[in-house]
């Protein structure tokens, strides 16, 4: 069976629309937004990300994630730690924090799984044996204590989705008052990525009777470790979440 | 796929369900709805659970005036984009082919499912893992599908419920809202093998998430419905706090999203807003679990991601919608279910008794433009007008104007200039015509009109128990033994003015 060829139902369609003349409104003017109470702080001068640290802990915890510190020279065993907390036994990594050698010397003795193998070859392994998932990522957003992700060949889209535990490394020199100002700093648009994330707290649902339960589908538990980096920003190869 | 199996209750309904399965034709509206108001259960149920919602939007719009500047960039962007619908939708075809993403336009519904089975035959998938999409309940596509042999799974938690009960949903973001916990206990108990009776949320949570973990992990292909569709990008935004939605266009090798054609903004830039109003509106969120924007399909050199992204554009009714100056506010809509949440009709009757795939004073406006004003013609009633709606609405739709518009549609032919609409002047009737016309003659009429007051106040007390439609549900109509002119200059003491005409 072919797919059907839809272009009658296109030409029919626009076809429509276009017999009907429309004088184009103005270009929708987003101040109001940019500037008020829900797009906080988002235009002008970038706010100092050491202000936001505060700030994007408590609204994180309000959606029930849970907040590390660590310094540049020890977030690997920042890291180690909350898997361990967690009782962690297998952790799937991406390609790029697999290349950090002090990452992988903080992770000895527990089982680890590079993504380095299209997600085909061996789904099952990653949905019924593997504990913790860990990534990098791009940005956090203060006003609502999210995070920022662009999935890549070094961190995979799954990294983050399918353990049900999310290990995130946040660099204090990445924080953002809010999303638009993250997004006019990021300029995304300008080559959009396969998949790009915002993830704020764990998964949850409020499907039955309105009572919020986490882990519905994705991770049931999300750690975000704090790298206070703002004296010498950190960077990693996955970043910028390219094909390596 | 054990589990796709639970999907063909969705076609066979189990036994012991309530009747309310059953409204399923928006020309029982009326019967549904004496029906609705007399299931205490479900009262309940709403009243909670709308209670809760309205508490929840309203303490993240407290402060007014910033709502409505808010909802002011919320209504530009939307009718920026309506505005240049043809050219956006070209300017997005050409960005998602440019990117990979195979588009396929649909006029109907049946040409949407024809789209769905050829995808399925094609790479011999006997099932798809569904994440929530109103406008796959639109077209019927879980039973349009089982027809043919292909089942779908549906993965939202309310979704699924309503599936497994053999249920359509009955919110258009909380879909098992009419459901109480101990209806999921007992559903999952007796519907899903090796399933105790339990009342705990968090383990019922747990037990459809092993229940659908397995269908990600082993399904062919993933649909999803689309929020936002970007068209200088060719990107589609998804809005989820569960995670099914990125499990089915993440892990299934295809991943086919079904949209409505209006869904399209130009810019990303111009997402925002909408997300922002969307969140808090529906469920009073800042923000969801995941926003979720997708590009095209596995690039080289990627891991994961579906090979094949497929993107059906569905009209169903909507360029009528669209092509009128007036009825084409129905379209800035972003699905946030507020104004069901704040209408006191559908707080009473629940989501089911409308009998469409869209309840609420949004399946008032919508569903005449989606299935004719014929079968529909009593949805635009159902409103005291009090305007909650369009109070609460984040996008300024004109929802109660838009409502007289769709019940004067229903009784008289189009104005002129204006198209007719699918089922225009259906809901006339020729006695009813006829009683406004006389109506109509005698107000013009000062003298004949005085004169017709005064032999019916004598008659007044002959005025029959039985008067047509209007006694159905109402008290008989009497006229006043003395009318209202009367009592006012007695009040003032002074005679009754003449009409001056
Ligand atoms: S009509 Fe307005 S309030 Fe109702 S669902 Fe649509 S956007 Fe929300």
């Amino acid at each position: 069976m072919t797919i059907p060829n839809t272009l009658a139902a296109r030409s029919q369609i626009l076809g429509r629309l276009r017999a009907v003349p429309t004088t184009a409104l103005p270009t929708p003017s987003l101040d109001a937004y940019l500037h008020g109470p829900f797009g906080r702080g988002s235009v002008g001068a970038r706010i100092d990300p050491a202000t936001l640290v505060a700030p994007f802990e408590a609204a994180a915890r309000g959606w029930r994630a849970d907040v590390l510190h660590a310094r540049p020279g020890d977030w690997p065993q920042a890291v180690r730690a909350a898997l361990d907390a967690r009782g962690v036994r297998r952790l799937v990594l991406g390609r790029a924090a697999a290349a950090r050698p002090d990452l992988t010397a903080a992770l000895q003795g527990l089982e680890r799984t590079v993504f380095d193998q299209p997600i085909d070859t061996w789904k099952g392994e990653l949905f019924d044996r593997v504990d913790a998932g860990f990534t990098f990522t791009e940005a956090g957003i203060a006003d609502t204590g999210t995070l920022l992700l662009r999935p890549g060949a070094d961190e995979p889209r799954t990294l983050s989705l399918v353990p049900p535990l999310h290990v995130a490394l946040l660099r204090a020199s990445t924080l953002y008052a809010g999303l638009p100002a993250a997004l006019r700093a990021l300029a995304p648009e300008a080559a959009m990525p396969t998949n790009l994330l915002l993830v704020t707290g764990p998964s949850k649902t409020a499907d039955i009777q309105q009572v919020l339960a986490f882990g519905a589908h994705g991770p049931k538990e999300l750690v975000i470790v704090i790298v206070d980096d703002q004296a010498a920003p950190l960077t990693f190869a996955a970043a910028q979440g390219d094909a390596a | 796929m054990s589990a796709l199996t639970h999907a063909t209750h969705a076609t066979h309904p189990a036994a012991g369900t309530t009747s309310t399965l059953h409204f399923v034709d928006p020309r029982h509206f009326k019967a549904n709805t004496s029906e609705a108001v007399g299931d205490a259960h479900l009262r309940a149920s709403f009243r909670s659970a709308m209670d809760f919602l309205q508490a929840k939007r309203a303490g993240h719009f407290s402060d007014t005036a910033a709502f409505d500047a808010l909802r002011g960039v919320g209504e530009a962007i939307r009718r920026y984009s309506l505005s240049r619908l043809p050219d956006l939708l070209e300017r997005l075809e050409g960005n998602l082919i440019a990117r990979g993403v195979q588009v396929h336009w649909a006029a109907t519904p049946a040409e949407a499912n024809a789209i769905f089975l050829a995808i399925a035959r094609a790479h011999d998938a006997k099932g798809m893992i569904k994440g929530k999409s109103m406008v796959s309940e639109e077209i019927e596509l879980n039973h349009r599908m089982a027809e043919q042999g292909v089942d779908c799974l549906e993965s939202d938690m309310g979704e699924y419920i309503v599936q497994l009960a053999g249920e359509r949903p009955s919110h258009i973001i909380m879909p098992a809202i009419h459901k109480t916990k101990q209806q999921i206990a007992a559903l999952f108990a007796q519907e899903i093998p090796d399933t105790p009776y339990t009342e705990d949320v968090d383990a019922l949570i747990a037990i459809g998430r092993r229940v659908l973990r397995n269908e990600f992990r082993d399904a062919k292909v993933g649909v999803s419905g689309v929020n936002f569709l970007v068209a200088e990008t060719g990107t589609l935004c998804l809005v989820e706090n569960e995670g099914n939605g990125r499990m089915c266009t993440t892990v299934p090798e295809v991943h086919i999203a079904i949209t409505g054609i209006e869904k399209v903004v130009e810019r990303f830039e111009h997402v925002l807003p909408l997300f922002s109003l969307l969140t808090r509106s529906a469920t009073g969120q800042a923000v969801t679990t995941y926003f979720n924007a997708i590009t095209g399909p596995r690039r080289p050199g990627e891991l994961d991601g579906p090979k094949e992204v497929h993107l059906v554009l569905l009209d169903n009714g909507r360029s009528q919608a669209w092509r009128d100056a007036d009825f084409r506010a129905t379209l800035q809509c972003i699905r946030c279910g507020a104004c069901m949440n704040h209408c006191p009709v559908y707080a009473r009757i629940g989501g089911l008794a409308y009998g469409t795939t869209y309840p609420g004073p949004i399946g008032a406006i919508i569903s005449p433009h989606l299935l004719g004003l014929e079968p529909t013609q009593d949805l635009p009633t159902a409103s005291s007008l009090c305007g909650a709606c369009a109070e609460v609405c984040p996008v300024g739709i004109p929802i109660p104007e838009l409502l007289m518009q769709l019940r004067r549609a229903a009784k008289h032919d189009p104005e002129p200039g204006h198209e007719p609409l699918g089922g225009q002047a259906s809901a006339k009737d020729w006695k009813e015509a006829l009683a406004w016309k006389a109506w109509a003659w005698l107000n013009e009429h000062p003298a004949l009109y005085r004169h017709a007051v005064s032999i019916g106040r004598r008659l007044r007390g002959l005025t029959p128990n039985w008067q047509a439609g209007w006694t159905a549900h109402r008290t008989p109509m009497k006229l006043a033994a003395k009318g209202l002119r009367e009592r006012l200059a007695e009040q003032e003491g002074r005679r009754p003015t003449p009409d001056r005409r």
